[in-house]
């Protein structure tokens, strides 16, 4: 599929070969995105980082190891914050009563 | 945890990253031991430790391989489309087809019909569309035309439909009939002021290039005429490298009349400087017969390539970029109608330094009349809000007639005219250090409030500290302090080069900086004032060697005319990293919804 190659990681430093764009195109309905959009923008005020990583990640279709190696710091952390961050969102679009 | 209470949240979070670290056998015990200690948190982390494994199972955010609807089938001939009868297909672009179409009513009369292809959202476009088109329908200027509506086809591709426009693209018209130099420029005129007409009803055309500005000869005159407004910004997308390539790798977008802002990885993030660059980018491919960036290197480096191009390398001046075309270069003058030296002779004396502002001392004039352009074309709020501060700075020498002590407000006193004629502009720190009497300094600090309702256009281009007060100073009224060119200058600005020049001059104003990037940081030997001319918040000076990257990314650094130092206009350069850095910008960047352009203040 197009922009699916991966990262090519490279001596010294780190190269973007390729960015995933299928990813939100694919996974969700407009209206949808546009509520994730929304309820990023909510999760931008109270927890940037957070919100940053699900940017790049969904949104601008970075791997986690991409990211990790743009902020220098582990995979494993980008991970975890994506995964708490999806779970905000998800409660966010879910639920009536954003704060 | 059945809303979300952003204290409940941030109290969950360190847990849950824990609890998220842990394999998953092990949580139930781990979550137990939680609940010993505070059961409501606990509650709330399994709660959303229940939410991560749906969402786990559900794969949501992550990607799911949904299939392309099937594309649909051809237009034909014949085929009608709302109050449009199809009747002849005049273009085919990256974006979709064009259009020749009958509109039956309300009134009879030929229109094109943009179709886009198939993958945008039609709802979206057209929903953009509409949020857009009250000011679209303001819109009323010969050299701009006028957009009609935008529709979804029977298949459920979004057009546009506009008025057409039988013309041919300002670069190819302008070749083709042989125009000099002046004529181009004076068509040119014509095409700022049809943007310069759109910024100020606030919509930003957001992909200028040749073939969106057709020339016609109308009642024996020619005019160019902007197609397309609105239609970029309704079909804006994130700048990916899906939508600059095909599948097959084929470019589809045009980046070489690209801004800097737009090769961003947000792609959103413009205003009317976006359209004033790519502006320059026309003009300068219609003055030297080239474009600034080659484009067979442009698009050599693939999509991280070209980014990193428009956004960071500095064009080749034009003079220069026409001294190098090589056998090319007679040929281009030939269509001009003029020889290859004299061409160069016209873009070295006149037009290098507006299509292209360097540090050549050649040009170094020309600082002040841009720092000056940029604020006109660029005025900001004409009144100051009551709340907000400006600073200023003295580069040139002050005259002191008398002292003050360290910590004197300064803002009491300025006042009077200026040590010399040259424009100045700047901001910095109090110094904090005191003056005495017949001191002259060479850089001063001076912080002071514009009061609420004072105009920034009056202000003085020049000051003198007096310094003959007591030194505890009485301090009179708040004073505004900044200025960046004088009337009487401005006036001759106007009137002196003629028309042409000053069109080219208003509209190049944003290019110039844009094209110039600069370097992020400034060399160890030179001072460097800086300036805003956007809101004024971020003046302040930097000291040699100072990286400037942090800074906001829409201030325009000057610096003005100094006698030890070069003059030098420079954007702000944003790298990628930076740009991630940054991360307001990037939470509210890489979306799919467009956001507006700034409005034309």
């Amino acid at each position: 599929m197009h922009g699916s190659s991966t990262p090519r990681s490279v001596a010294g430093g780190f190269e973007i070969t390729a960015l995933r764009t299928d990813v939100a195109e694919n996974a969700v309905d407009g209206r949808e995105l546009s509520q994730i959009s929304q309820a990023l923008d909510e999760l931008a005020k109270m927890d940037p980082p957070l919100a940053e990583i699900v940017d790049l990640k969904f949104f601008c279709g970075f791997s986690f190891g991409e990211i990790a190696a743009l902020h220098g710091i582990a995979e494993r952390t980008v991970q975890r914050r994506w995964q708490r961050g999806r779970i905000y969102l998800h409660l966010s679009i879910r639920s009536s009563l954003l704060p | 945890m059945p809303t979300l209470d952003p204290n409940r949240w941030q109290a969950a979070s360190p847990y849950l990253d824990q609890a998220l670290d842990l394999p998953e056998q092990e949580r139930a015990a781990w979550l137990k031991a939680l609940r010993a200690q505070n059961p409501a948190l606990a509650a709330d982390v399994e709660t959303l430790l229940g939410e991560h494994d749906t969402l786990s199972r559900r794969k949501f955010l992550e990607d799911g391989p949904t299939p392309l609807p099937p594309s649909d089938p051809e237009l034909q001939a014949g085929e009608t489309i709302g109050p449009y009868c199809l009747l002849q297909r005049i273009g085919e672009g990256g974006m979709g087809e064009v259009w020749l179409a009958d509109q039956a009513s309300p009134v009879r009369r030929q229109v094109a019909l943009k179709v886009i292809k198939q993958g945008m959202d039609t709802r979206q476009v057209i929903a953009r569309f509409e949020a857009e088109r009250q000011a679209l329908a303001l819109m009323d200027h010969p050299c701009v035309a006028k957009v009609i509506e935008a529709g979804s086809t029977p298949q459920g591709k979004p057009y546009f439909a506009m008025e057409y426009v039988r013309g041919n693209p300002i670069t190819d018209y302008c070749d083709r009939h042989r125009l000099t130099p002046r004529e181009r420029l004076e068509l040119f005129v014509l095409l700022c002021e049809g943007v310069q007409h759109a910024h100020q009803k606030a919509i930003i055309h957001r992909d200028l290039k040749p073939s969106n500005v057709l020339v016609v000869e109308q009642d024996g005159r020619l005019l160019p005429k902007v197609i397309d407004f609105g239609v970029a910004k309704a079909t804006a997308q994130r700048l990916t490298e899906k939508t600059m390539f095909t599948e097959l790798g084929v470019l589809i977008g045009t980046p070489e009349y690209m801004s800097p802002e737009q090769a961003g990885l947000t792609g959103e993030d413009v205003d009317t400087r976006t359209d004033v660059y790519s502006l320059g980018v026309i003009l300068y491919e219609m003055l030297v017969g080239a474009l600034p960036f080659d484009p067979k290197e442009l698009r050599s480096g693939g999509f991280e390539g070209i980014r990193r191009m428009i956004r960071e390398d500095e064009p080749k001046r034009p003079s220069t970029r026409f001294a190098t075309l090589g056998e090319r270069s007679g040929e281009s003058a030939r269509r001009r109608r003029t020889d290859p030296s004299s061409l160069l002779r016209l873009l070295r004396g006149d037009l290098d330094w507006i299509a292209h502002f360097t540090t050549d001392p050649v040009v170094a004039g020309a600082a002040n009349a841009l720092v000056y352009t940029l604020t006109v074309t660029n005025p900001g709020p004409s009144v100051v809000p009551a709340s907000q501060a400006v600073t200023v700075v003295d580069t040139l020498p002050l005259e002191t007639g008398g002292w003050m002590a360290t910590g004197t407000d300064w803002s009491c006193a300025i006042s009077g005219t200026g040590v010399s004629g040259d424009p100045y502009v700047a901001s910095c720190d109090w110094t904090g250090a005191a003056l005495g009497v017949g001191d002259s300094a060479d850089v001063l600090t001076l912080t002071g409030t514009v009061d609420a309702g004072t105009a920034l256009t009056s202000m003085s281009n020049t000051a003198t500290v007096d310094t003959t007060t007591d030194p505890t100073g009485p301090n009179l009224s708040n004073t505004v302090m900044t200025g960046v060119i004088a009337e009487s200058e401005l006036t001759l600005m106007k009137s002196g080069p003629g028309s042409v020049m000053r069109g080219v001059v208003d509209a190049l104003a944003y290019t110039l900086t844009v094209m110039n990037p600069g370097p992020s940081v400034v060399p160890a030997s030179q001072t460097v004032t800086v300036v805003d001319t956007l809101p004024l918040e971020t003046s302040g000076w930097m000291a040699a060697g100072t990286d400037w990257s942090p800074m906001a990314r829409s201030c325009t650094y000057t610096l003005p005319r100094h006698p030890s130092s070069t003059a030098r206009v420079a954007r702000l350069p944003l790298t990628r990293s930076e740009h991630m850095a940054d991360s307001e910008r990037t939470a509210s960047g890489c979306r799919w919804r467009s956001r507006g352009g700034r409005s034309p203040t």
